[in-house]
């Protein structure tokens, strides 16, 4: 296996509690990559545009994002990002509490790898973040 | 034309109450006027043949025409009366095309054929029918012919419409084949007349008067007819329709005694004022049926506007409530949209925070306070549940409603297969199942929910047992679904199928109770009923109707 490049993960969700879940999982599952935390889309573009190329080079970005959001929602950001040429191949998973199929619909239509429903309470996330933790580690990040 | 209720006939009452008064005014100025001196009667003119050698051309005409006076008269007045007569049947056929009561038409057509007669006792008058008898004796003879003719068909008329009771006859055709038959008959008659050479006397004058009085014994006859129509026909007939028309029926025998009075009393001779004023009162007597039909129409034109201003305020709210019940399903619509995603969100981060708190702090808790964490737990997690049933309830029916073939033994094995279905618990399909096309999601739920309330609420589980059967009924199929559970008692059961309501407390079965309003909500949508028959330690039988075919139109939910 070539060397792998540092993978960070950019959590936009605008509940912190639901942020920090994911950070508690990673941490209980004993996952060290670097989290990046955004609010909304607004908050995540600012800092995916604050990174040059020789960044992404370095550490490819995994994007857990959800849907429902103030300012610019789930859907909004995935065809923002879509649009843009250099971004446009980052990998998102969308982790929502949306069962809706229009919802599904329109976020897979925007490439995404995953869409995971943020289960029923007293179901922890870690499943999830084990999943994506085997994801990136046997799938081959696009070349930056 | 019926108007049995009081308040009809008080509205009728003010235009009948005019046509009252105006006919016993027209009928009584005529001889009050005469009291003050007028005359009516036609110039008696005679021809001067002895200077009539000398006179030019058009002063001999103006002779001839002077000579006619009386003639022209008469049949102007006959003429008229004709005419009301026509203008009061084509009123009638309009009245009969609106109300479909054919009462107020052969009354009609009866006043048509006396005026018919007339026509053509003034054609026999002016000697357009051939005739051989003597004017002097023709026109009086068939007058008095006439005015019988005319109270007899009257009273034919009315007693038509009472004995056979044809008010409401589609086809009019027995009406017109009669009108026909006396057409033909009324002008046999006057024909008769015509070509008879000697008929009886019936003007007599001076010492020959009969009791000194009667001047025309031959409409003493006709008087006496119209005497009993006004006394026993006229308000029979009203009494029995009690209509505008029947009203002024009864009315315009006023003026048609009023002409009798005339004739039999009065009238000597051709074209004087008796005569004349007799026959300008016999218009009025055709003319009151005919304002009355006028009254009649207009009423009921107006009650029909009326009618279509109450529907249409009706529709107006009816659509007000239609919009205003889809706003408020909208709203609802809203509500379980908010419910489920932004209800659902804190109450996870609750939940997340609470699990926290144990995983952190586990150590420095107290069993009691890990006792609440837990409890807390778990009516967050109760919580969840009300919220998606919510939604789940308020989904019923909008699902894609696809029709397919389905096997009910199938059907409730798949269900099995789905279901945790404890050891020894036993679900099967007793005797005989159908297969039908049909919504098989919808039904799928159903017995999927019955089924899983059947296990939920059996405290036996190893020797539980559900048993599912079906009757074939016109429409319907009515499905058995029975446990032998601990039953309810059946007091409870219109608590059973309402939303949210559990018949056992919370901490002994799990769920919010909404399966069996999801249920009732499914079935109901398709136009079944559910019922449930239970005792208490008996076990509980859910009995639902399915149709057979489902309706794709419209949707109940």
């Amino acid at each position: 296996m070539p060397n792998k490049r540092s993978i960070h993960f950019l959590v936009i969700d605008d509940d912190d509690i639901d942020r920090e879940a994911v950070k508690r999982a990673f941490k209980k599952e004993k996952i060290s990559n670097p989290i990046i935390e955004a609010e909304n889309g607004v908050e995540a573009f600012n800092f995916l545009n604050s990174k040059d190329k020789d960044y992404f080079e370095h550490n490819p970005v995994i994007i857990l994002l959800d849907l429902n959001m103030p300012k610019m929602n789930g859907i909004e950001f995935l065809t923002k990002l879509r649009e843009d040429p250099n971004l446009k191949r980052i990998i998102v998973f969308v982790m929502s509490t949306s069962d809706d199929d229009e919802d599904k619909l329109k976020a897979y239509n925007l490439n995404i790898a995953g869409y995971i429903l943020k289960g029923r309470v007293n179901e922890g996330i870690s499943k999830s973040i084990l999943m994506i933790d085997a994801f990136w580690k046997i799938i081959e990040m696009p070349p930056y | 034309m019926k108007n049995n209720s009081q308040e009809s006939l008080a509205e009728i009452y003010p235009g009948i109450k005019k046509i009252l008064w105006f006919s016993i005014i027209i009928s009584v100025l005529p001889i009050i006027l005469v009291m003050l001196g007028a005359d009516f009667s036609s110039a008696q003119h005679t021809f001067d043949y002895e200077n009539a050698a000398n006179m030019d051309k058009v002063q001999r005409i103006d002779q001839h025409f002077h000579l006619l006076n009386g003639a022209f008269t008469h049949t102007l007045l006959e003429w008229s009366a004709f005419s009301v007569a026509i203008f009061t049947v084509l009123l009638a056929l309009a009245n009969n095309k609106m109300t479909r009561s054919n009462t107020t038409l052969i009354i009609a057509f009866a006043l048509f054929m006396s005026g018919f007669m007339d026509a053509f006792h003034t054609l026999a008058a002016d000697r357009l029918i051939p005739s051989t008898a003597d004017t002097s004796d023709l026109v009086p003879f068939t007058w008095a012919i006439c005015r019988i003719f005319n109270a007899l068909i009257m009273k034919f008329g009315v007693l038509l419409v009472i004995i056979t009771g044809i008010q409401n006859t589609k086809n009019s055709k027995h009406v017109i084949f009669t009108c026909i038959a006396f057409v033909i008959i009324s002008y046999l008659i006057v024909h008769y007349c015509a070509a008879s050479e000697n008929l009886p006397q019936t003007m007599y004058t001076g010492d020959d008067k009969i009791f000194g009085v009667i001047t025309r014994p031959w409409d003493m006859i006709s008087l006496i007819f119209f005497l009993i129509n006004v006394i026993f026909v006229y308000p029979y007939f009203y009494k029995k329709f009690r209509s505008i028309f029947a009203a002024s029926l009864w009315i315009s025998a006023i003026p048609d005694i009023a002409t009798q009075l005339h004739m039999t009393f009065g009238s000597t001779a051709l074209f004087d004022n008796n005569f004349n004023i007799a026959h300008f009162l016999k218009i009025i007597s055709y003319l009151v049926p005919c304002l009355g039909l006028l009254l009649d129409y207009i009423r009921t034109y107006e009650a029909e506007q009326k009618a279509n201003k109450v529907v249409l305020m009706a529709q107006l709210k009816l659509k007000m409530r239609a919009t205003e019940l889809s706003n408020a399903n909208s709203e609802l619509e809203r509500f379980v949209y908010i419910s489920s995603h932004d209800l659902k969100s804190p109450l996870r981060a609750i939940d997340h925070l609470a699990s926290w708190i144990e995983e952190d702090k586990s150590m420095e808790l107290s069993t009691e306070s890990k006792d609440n964490l837990s409890k807390l737990r778990s009516r967050i997690n109760r919580m969840e549940t009300l919220i998606n049933d919510l939604l789940r309830f308020s989904k019923v029916g909008k699902d894609k409603r696809e029709i397919v073939e389905v096997n009910i033994a199938n059907l409730i094995n798949e269900i099995k297969e789905t279901q945790m279905i404890p050891e020894g618990f036993q679900v099967k399909v007793v005797d005989w199942s159908p297969t039908f096309t049909t919504l098989r999601t919808s039904l799928y739920h159903v017995f999927d929910n019955l089924i899983s309330n059947a296990i939920k609420h059996h405290h036996d589980q190893p020797n539980g047992s559900v048993e599912i059967s079906c009757n074939e009924e016109d429409n319907f199929y009515k499905f058995f679904v029975k446990d032998n559970g601990p039953g309810f008692d059946v007091e409870y059961k219109d608590k059973a199928f309402t939303i949210f309501q559990t018949l056992q407390s919370r901490d002994k079965t799990e769920g919010s109770g909404i399966g069996l309003a999801i249920v009732k909500k499914m079935v109901e949508a398709e136009g079944g009923t559910i019922d449930v028959e239970s005792k208490e330690h008996e076990g509980a039988n859910f009995i639902f109707t399915w149709p057979k075919i489902i309706n794709t139109g419209g949707r109940n939910a």
